[in-house]
């Protein structure tokens, strides 16, 4: 896909990405909501192709509410890019002005204040909480390697820790909640293509096999 | 000339505290907006500022407890912060305490297991049925986190922008970390206990969450692998099955996960020790860059105090009013807590109750009738080592260990 999306195309991508089904609502009342308006006039450059890199780069591994606080000015964003890069953040060069730009001017050291959303106790306490296998228990392991092999482990490497170009799933939290691994394997997330013809009984078979992998 | 908004507000600071009062009790504040709300206050005045919260909130703290709910810092990995109002008692309900993750919580394990390892001459691998076996040990204690007011550092620092709620006080129960140790034989060598949790960073180019304590540390009576927490076993959010506790010391000590415990020579390497969770040496220029070798790791929490109550931006009818909140020190107990109500002028010295004790809080309490008008108030703790609260945080690079006066306004009508 493109990465010259219009803005609104990248700001309905946060938000669906961001919203569960139905059966994760519990775990998740408050969906993610996308970035405010930037405080001052964001340049062209800056505006949806920045927009599309955080999306690809920085919320495969953490949600966008991290960057959403921070009150930073240019050279810090650029100083933060250089250490997420550094821990492998796979934004490649020829994006790092338009990243640098958009953060800058979307979480600007002179926004306002940050005000967080609110999560009643009880919805806390189910983020911890494993949600039900459903029609993904009883997978088979030894399946599941076999289309680990095929489709996962280019990205996700042989010990699933994840590398270069994919995120770590060995002992990771996701493996507590069948309904949103079974739709990040459909639908894909970030840079991370979807398998939508996957079946319930094979993505039970990975989540089986991912789950005896040695933490 | 008379005093204005503007006055008003600059004193109490750049930032209005958020967490005083979720944008949810507070319709007026999201109509605002997420980015104008300051403008909007400055513009509007302090009888608007007067207008737009207090009653509810107000009703809300002084009726009983205050909400039950949390703020999200960010829920990939969770961070989540305990309103302010809940500084008001001696034990923070566990199902409102603060949450700090660096990867987020690990998948759940089916039985929890700690290895101690490393300089030892039995190396064992415990589960949760050999733990409850050892002596329990029962300790009151506060959890900070040493980023903990962050967001009221200037100039800003990138991090988790926490206000005053990344704090609370609970009752841990565990073993002693040197029965362990005890049990395992550490040897004479050993000088630093490295710890590891469950946790994985998302993936390998990312540093992991490794550390240690110095021996000397881990072999003190108050340093726990604790199984629960206010009397109940220890939840996933909290780093169950196991987290280490080392009162008076910033959280970044207290493993969540606990998975590894090895008695070493060297200090834990990696970026969370050698370059996180570290202070400047000696005091620097706000804003200036201090490499690593000028720093060391941070390990007890200063002198500080957070006022729970009243919340501030609240409007309070005339008469009695009363200042409750929390003070602390990681280096000593607390010896008195003063309060100001007129911006810092005169100071009252507040009740105290609770027990005492190193890296414990007490509640303070102080009661005064107000005639109409702006109320500025600030609470300033002192410590048994005789270290008080200073009206201005020390600025460091990545904004640990602010414990500057919490200054909190609000209007009596």
């Amino acid at each position: 896909m493109s990465r010259r999306v219009g803005v609104v195309l990248v700001l309905l991508a946060l938000a669906c990405q961001a919203r569960r089904p139905p059966e994760q609502a519990p775990s998740l009342p408050r969906p993610e909501t996308p970035p405010p308006a930037p405080a001052r006039q964001a340049p062209d450059l800056g505006g949806p192709a920045g927009a599309e890199v955080v999306r690809q780069d920085c919320l495969a591994c953490h949600s966008e509410d991290l960057l959403r606080q921070q009150r930073l000015t240019d050279r810090q964003w650029a100083k933060s890019i250089d250490k997420m890069r550094g821990w492998g953040a796979p934004t490649e060069p020829g994006d790092l002005d338009a990243l640098a730009a958009y953060l800058a001017s979307t979480y600007a050291h002179d926004s306002g204040p940050f005000l967080p959303e609110t999560l009643t106790a009880e919805e806390a306490a189910a983020l911890f909480e494993p949600g039900p296998d459903g029609a993904l228990a009883l997978g088979d392991r030894e399946r599941g390697l076999a289309l680990y092999g095929d489709r996962c482990l280019p990205c996700h490497e042989a010990d699933g820790r994840g590398g270069p170009q994919g995120v770590g799933l060995t002992g990771q939290r996701i493996l507590d909640r069948a309904a949103d691994f079974a739709e990040t394997v459909r639908k894909g997330r970030g840079r991370m293509p979807g398998f939508p013809e996957t079946t319930d009984a094979e993505a039970g078979d990975l989540l089986s096999y991912l789950r005896s992998l040695a933490r | 000339m008379a005093r204005g908004p503007e006055s008003v507000l600059s004193w109490v600071g750049q930032r209005l505290e958020s967490e005083a009062l979720a944008p949810h009790e507070v319709p007026a504040y999201s109509a605002v907006g997420l980015m104008r709300r300051r403008e909007f206050l400055e513009s509007a005045g302090l009888a608007v500022l007067g207008g737009l919260v207090g009653p509810r909130a107000w009703a809300d703290a002084s009726t009983g407890s205050p909400p039950r709910s949390l703020l999200v810092h960010s829920l990939r990995p969770e961070n989540l912060a305990t309103p302010v109002a809940w500084f008001d008692r001696l034990l923070t309900p566990t199902d409102v305490f603060f949450v700090r993750s660096h990867f987020g919580a690990p998948a759940v394990v089916r039985e929890g297991r700690i290895r101690v390892e490393g300089l030892v001459r039995r190396p064992l691998d415990l589960g949760p049925s050999d733990l409850e076996a050892l002596p329990q040990v029962k300790l009151t204690a506060v959890l900070q986190c040493a980023g903990n007011g962050r967001a009221l550092i200037e100039p800003r620092v990138p991090g988790v922008q926490w206000l005053h709620g990344a704090m609370g006080q609970a009752t841990w129960t565990g073993v002693r970390l040197r029965d362990l140790l005890e049990r395992a034989g550490v040897t004479s060598e050993a000088l630093h206990v490295g710890l590891r949790g469950a946790d994985l960073p998302p993936k390998p180019s990312v540093p992991s969450f490794q550390r240690s304590i110095p021996l000397q540390r881990a072999m003190e009576e108050t340093t726990l692998v604790a199984l629960s927490m206010n009397g109940t076993p220890l939840p996933h959010a909290h780093g169950g099955p196991f987290r280490l506790v080392v009162p008076g010391w910033a959280g970044n000590h207290w493993m969540k996960w606990l998975s590894s415990v090895r008695p070493q020579v060297e200090e834990a390497q990696g970026f969370y020790m050698q370059t996180g969770y570290r202070l400047p040496k000696t005091p620097v220029t706000p804003g200036a860059a201090v490499p690593p070798e000028s720093t060391l790791p941070l390990t007890t929490f200063p002198v500080k105090s957070v006022i729970a109550r009243p919340a501030h931006g609240s409007r309070l009818p005339r008469g009695p009013q009363e200042i409750v909140g929390v003070a602390f020190s990681g280096e000593a107990p607390i010896s008195r807590v003063e309060v100001s109500v007129d911006g810092g002028a005169t100071w009252r010295e507040a009740a105290l109750s609770g027990e005492p004790g190193i890296g414990r809080w007490q509640i303070f309490r102080l009661a005064f009738d107000a005639p109409p008008g702006p109320v500025r108030a600030a609470a300033r703790a002192t410590d048994a080592k005789g270290s008080t609260q200073p009206e201005d945080a020390s600025w460091n690079p990545s904004g640990y260990f602010w414990n500057a006066w919490h200054r909190v306004e609000w209007e009596v009508v």
